[in-house]
């Protein structure tokens, strides 16, 4: 795969970040440490260089029902200028990947996918739509995508941009910045209030700096901070706690999917008798227990931890792994985890591991109730 | 990113300096970079003996794992103990207060062949080749 760099390389660059290879892309995975990047998104704001996701759009008279058919949300009963998390399965009820859904109208659906599932999910989706009424738009090295994340978020962008703000958690809307138009999402992959904006490559740096500039506690922060405000979160990253043998239910993602229709996978979840589920744990011990490490509980092996890490914020290791359900293990119970031929002392947690400060969601505004 | 030349390197990323009290270890600068945000140091065995190449002791990050080891053979005859509580002190000052381990070297006359400044800057400078 030929590497690909971010549109705001050259910033990073001259602010002396670090860089790293992720699913084909360079970018940032550290600009001070990770400490004081991840102390930044939850008491001021950080900035993060998102521009590997992949943007995809559908349009044509089907384009949400088409996109109905292809994930486990209801697109349909989307309002315009909503968006909402979602998962694209397999017909075995496996996830391809998750991502966002954003609506703009029943005729265009643009879809934020993982960087390191872009090409297969364009090829699926092209296969699968199934529509001559439906085509699909690539954003692929096209665009710059931002996150401004953290309690301050909504302060900082409204410093910087005019028209309307979204209020709600996963609406969107239209905004100029800086002279450029963006897509601003209320999203994120923190926990933290805050944004995803989308605009043209050419306009990203411009962007960045505008957003830095408003002095207003926002730090640039990289994938590393990233990657541990999600884990504390408890929220899955494809390709370590996802994958196309795992489904929504083993997942505990059941909440992502609507029942109220036919969609690609769903045949499958209706007759799968899930024998595994996820769930979060804590180190008790001095170590990091990574992707791959086993959980023990009274000396039987009982798991398989997929994701870890260590939160400053938490003062602990933390991690996320999948526990068979024969096992009856409870949130709380002690477990040892091999690391290294040692076993750690751990602790089976409740996700998420701190309360979500993101907004309230437009479901539960405009009177809707989450299935 | 610094590099002392009071120092001698290891293809590993262990500096040593020789002192009279014996040979000091730690991880270089562009070491403690790579792996980020140290957070834990098992501090290494007072007393054992280790040979040319052999694990002392090994650090975790927020993202990785991160070994050191012995640019010669020698006993541990000191530890950093700082390093238990204030693992950052590998980050923050990886040639001074982030120091890990010193040696008594087995034969302290010895020459061993290490990287100066110079040639251990060039080593971290080497791109991975493109693919």
């Amino acid at each position: 795969m030929a590497r690909r760099e971010s549109p705001l390389a050259p910033v990073h660059a001259a602010a002396g970040a670090k860089l790293v290879e992720f699913a084909g892309w360079r970018l940032p995975l550290q600009f001070s440490s990770i400490a004081e990047e991840t102390k930044a998104c939850r008491t001021t704001a950080a900035l993060f260089d998102i521009s590997h996701m992949g943007v995809l759009v559908l349009r044509g008279e089907d384009a949400a029902r088409a996109a109905r058919r292809m994930l486990t949300k209801d697109v349909t009963a989307i309002p315009d200028g909503c968006g909402a998390y979602a998962l694209l399965c397999n017909d075995a009820g496996g996830i391809l990947d998750d991502l966002i859904v954003m609506v703009e109208s029943q005729t265009a659906v643009g879809l934020v996918v993982n960087a390191v599932n872009h090409e297969k999910d364009a090829a699926w989706l092209r296969q699968h739509l199934g529509s001559r009424d439906v085509g699909m738009d690539d954003g692929r090295g096209r665009g710059f995508a931002v996150a401004v994340q953290g309690p301050r978020a909504e302060e900082i962008l409204r410093a910087v941009a005019s028209g309307l703000i979204p209020e709600h958690f996963a609406a969107w809307a239209h905004l100029e910045v800086a002279g450029a138009k963006v897509v601003a999402s209320r999203t994120g992959y923190t926990g933290e209030d805050g944004f995803e904006l989308f605009g043209e490559a050419a306009d990203g740096p411009a962007v960045w700096r505008a957003l830095l500039d408003t002095g207003l506690g926002l730090a640039p922060a990289g994938l590393a901070a990233r990657d541990v405000l999600r884990q504390e979160m408890g929220y899955p990253l494809w390709g370590q706690d996802l994958d196309e043998t795992t489904t929504p239910l083993d997942a505990g993602l059941r909440w992502a999917v609507d029942w109220t229709g036919e969609f690609v996978g769903r045949q499958a979840l209706e007759r799968a008798r899930p024998t595994r589920r996820r769930v979060g744990f804590g180190i008790e011990d001095v170590g990091v227990a990574r992707m791959g490490a086993t959980i023990y509980r009274a000396g039987e092996a009982i798991g398989r931890v997929t994701s870890g890490t260590y939160s400053h914020h938490l003062s602990a290791a933390i991690g996320q792994g999948y526990v068979d359900l024969s096992a009856k293990a409870e949130v709380g119970d002690a477990v040892e985890i091999e690391v290294r031929g040692k076993r750690l002392k751990a602790r089976l947690a409740k996700l998420p591991m701190l309360p979500a400060r993101t907004q309230l969601g437009w479901t539960k505004v405009k009177g809707k109730t989450q299935p | 990113m610094s590099f002392p030349g009071d120092v001698k390197y290891t293809e590993t990323h262990e500096w040593m300096r020789r002192e009279e009290s014996g040979v000091t270890v730690g991880l270089t600068d562009y070491a403690q970079g790579e792996l980020t945000d140290i957070v834990f140091v098992e501090l290494p065995e007072l007393n054992r003996h280790v040979d040319e190449g052999e694990e002392i002791t090994s650090l975790e990050s927020v993202k990785a794992v991160g070994y050191v080891y012995a640019p010669l053979a020698g006993t541990i005859v000191a530890v950093n103990e700082k390093l238990s509580k204030q693992p950052e002190l590998v980050n923050q000052d990886p040639y001074g207060e982030g120091w890990i381990a010193r040696l008594q070297p087995d034969e302290p006359e010895e020459t061993v062949d290490l990287l100066d400044a110079v040639g251990y800057r060039l080593k971290t400078e080497e791109k991975p080749e493109e693919p």
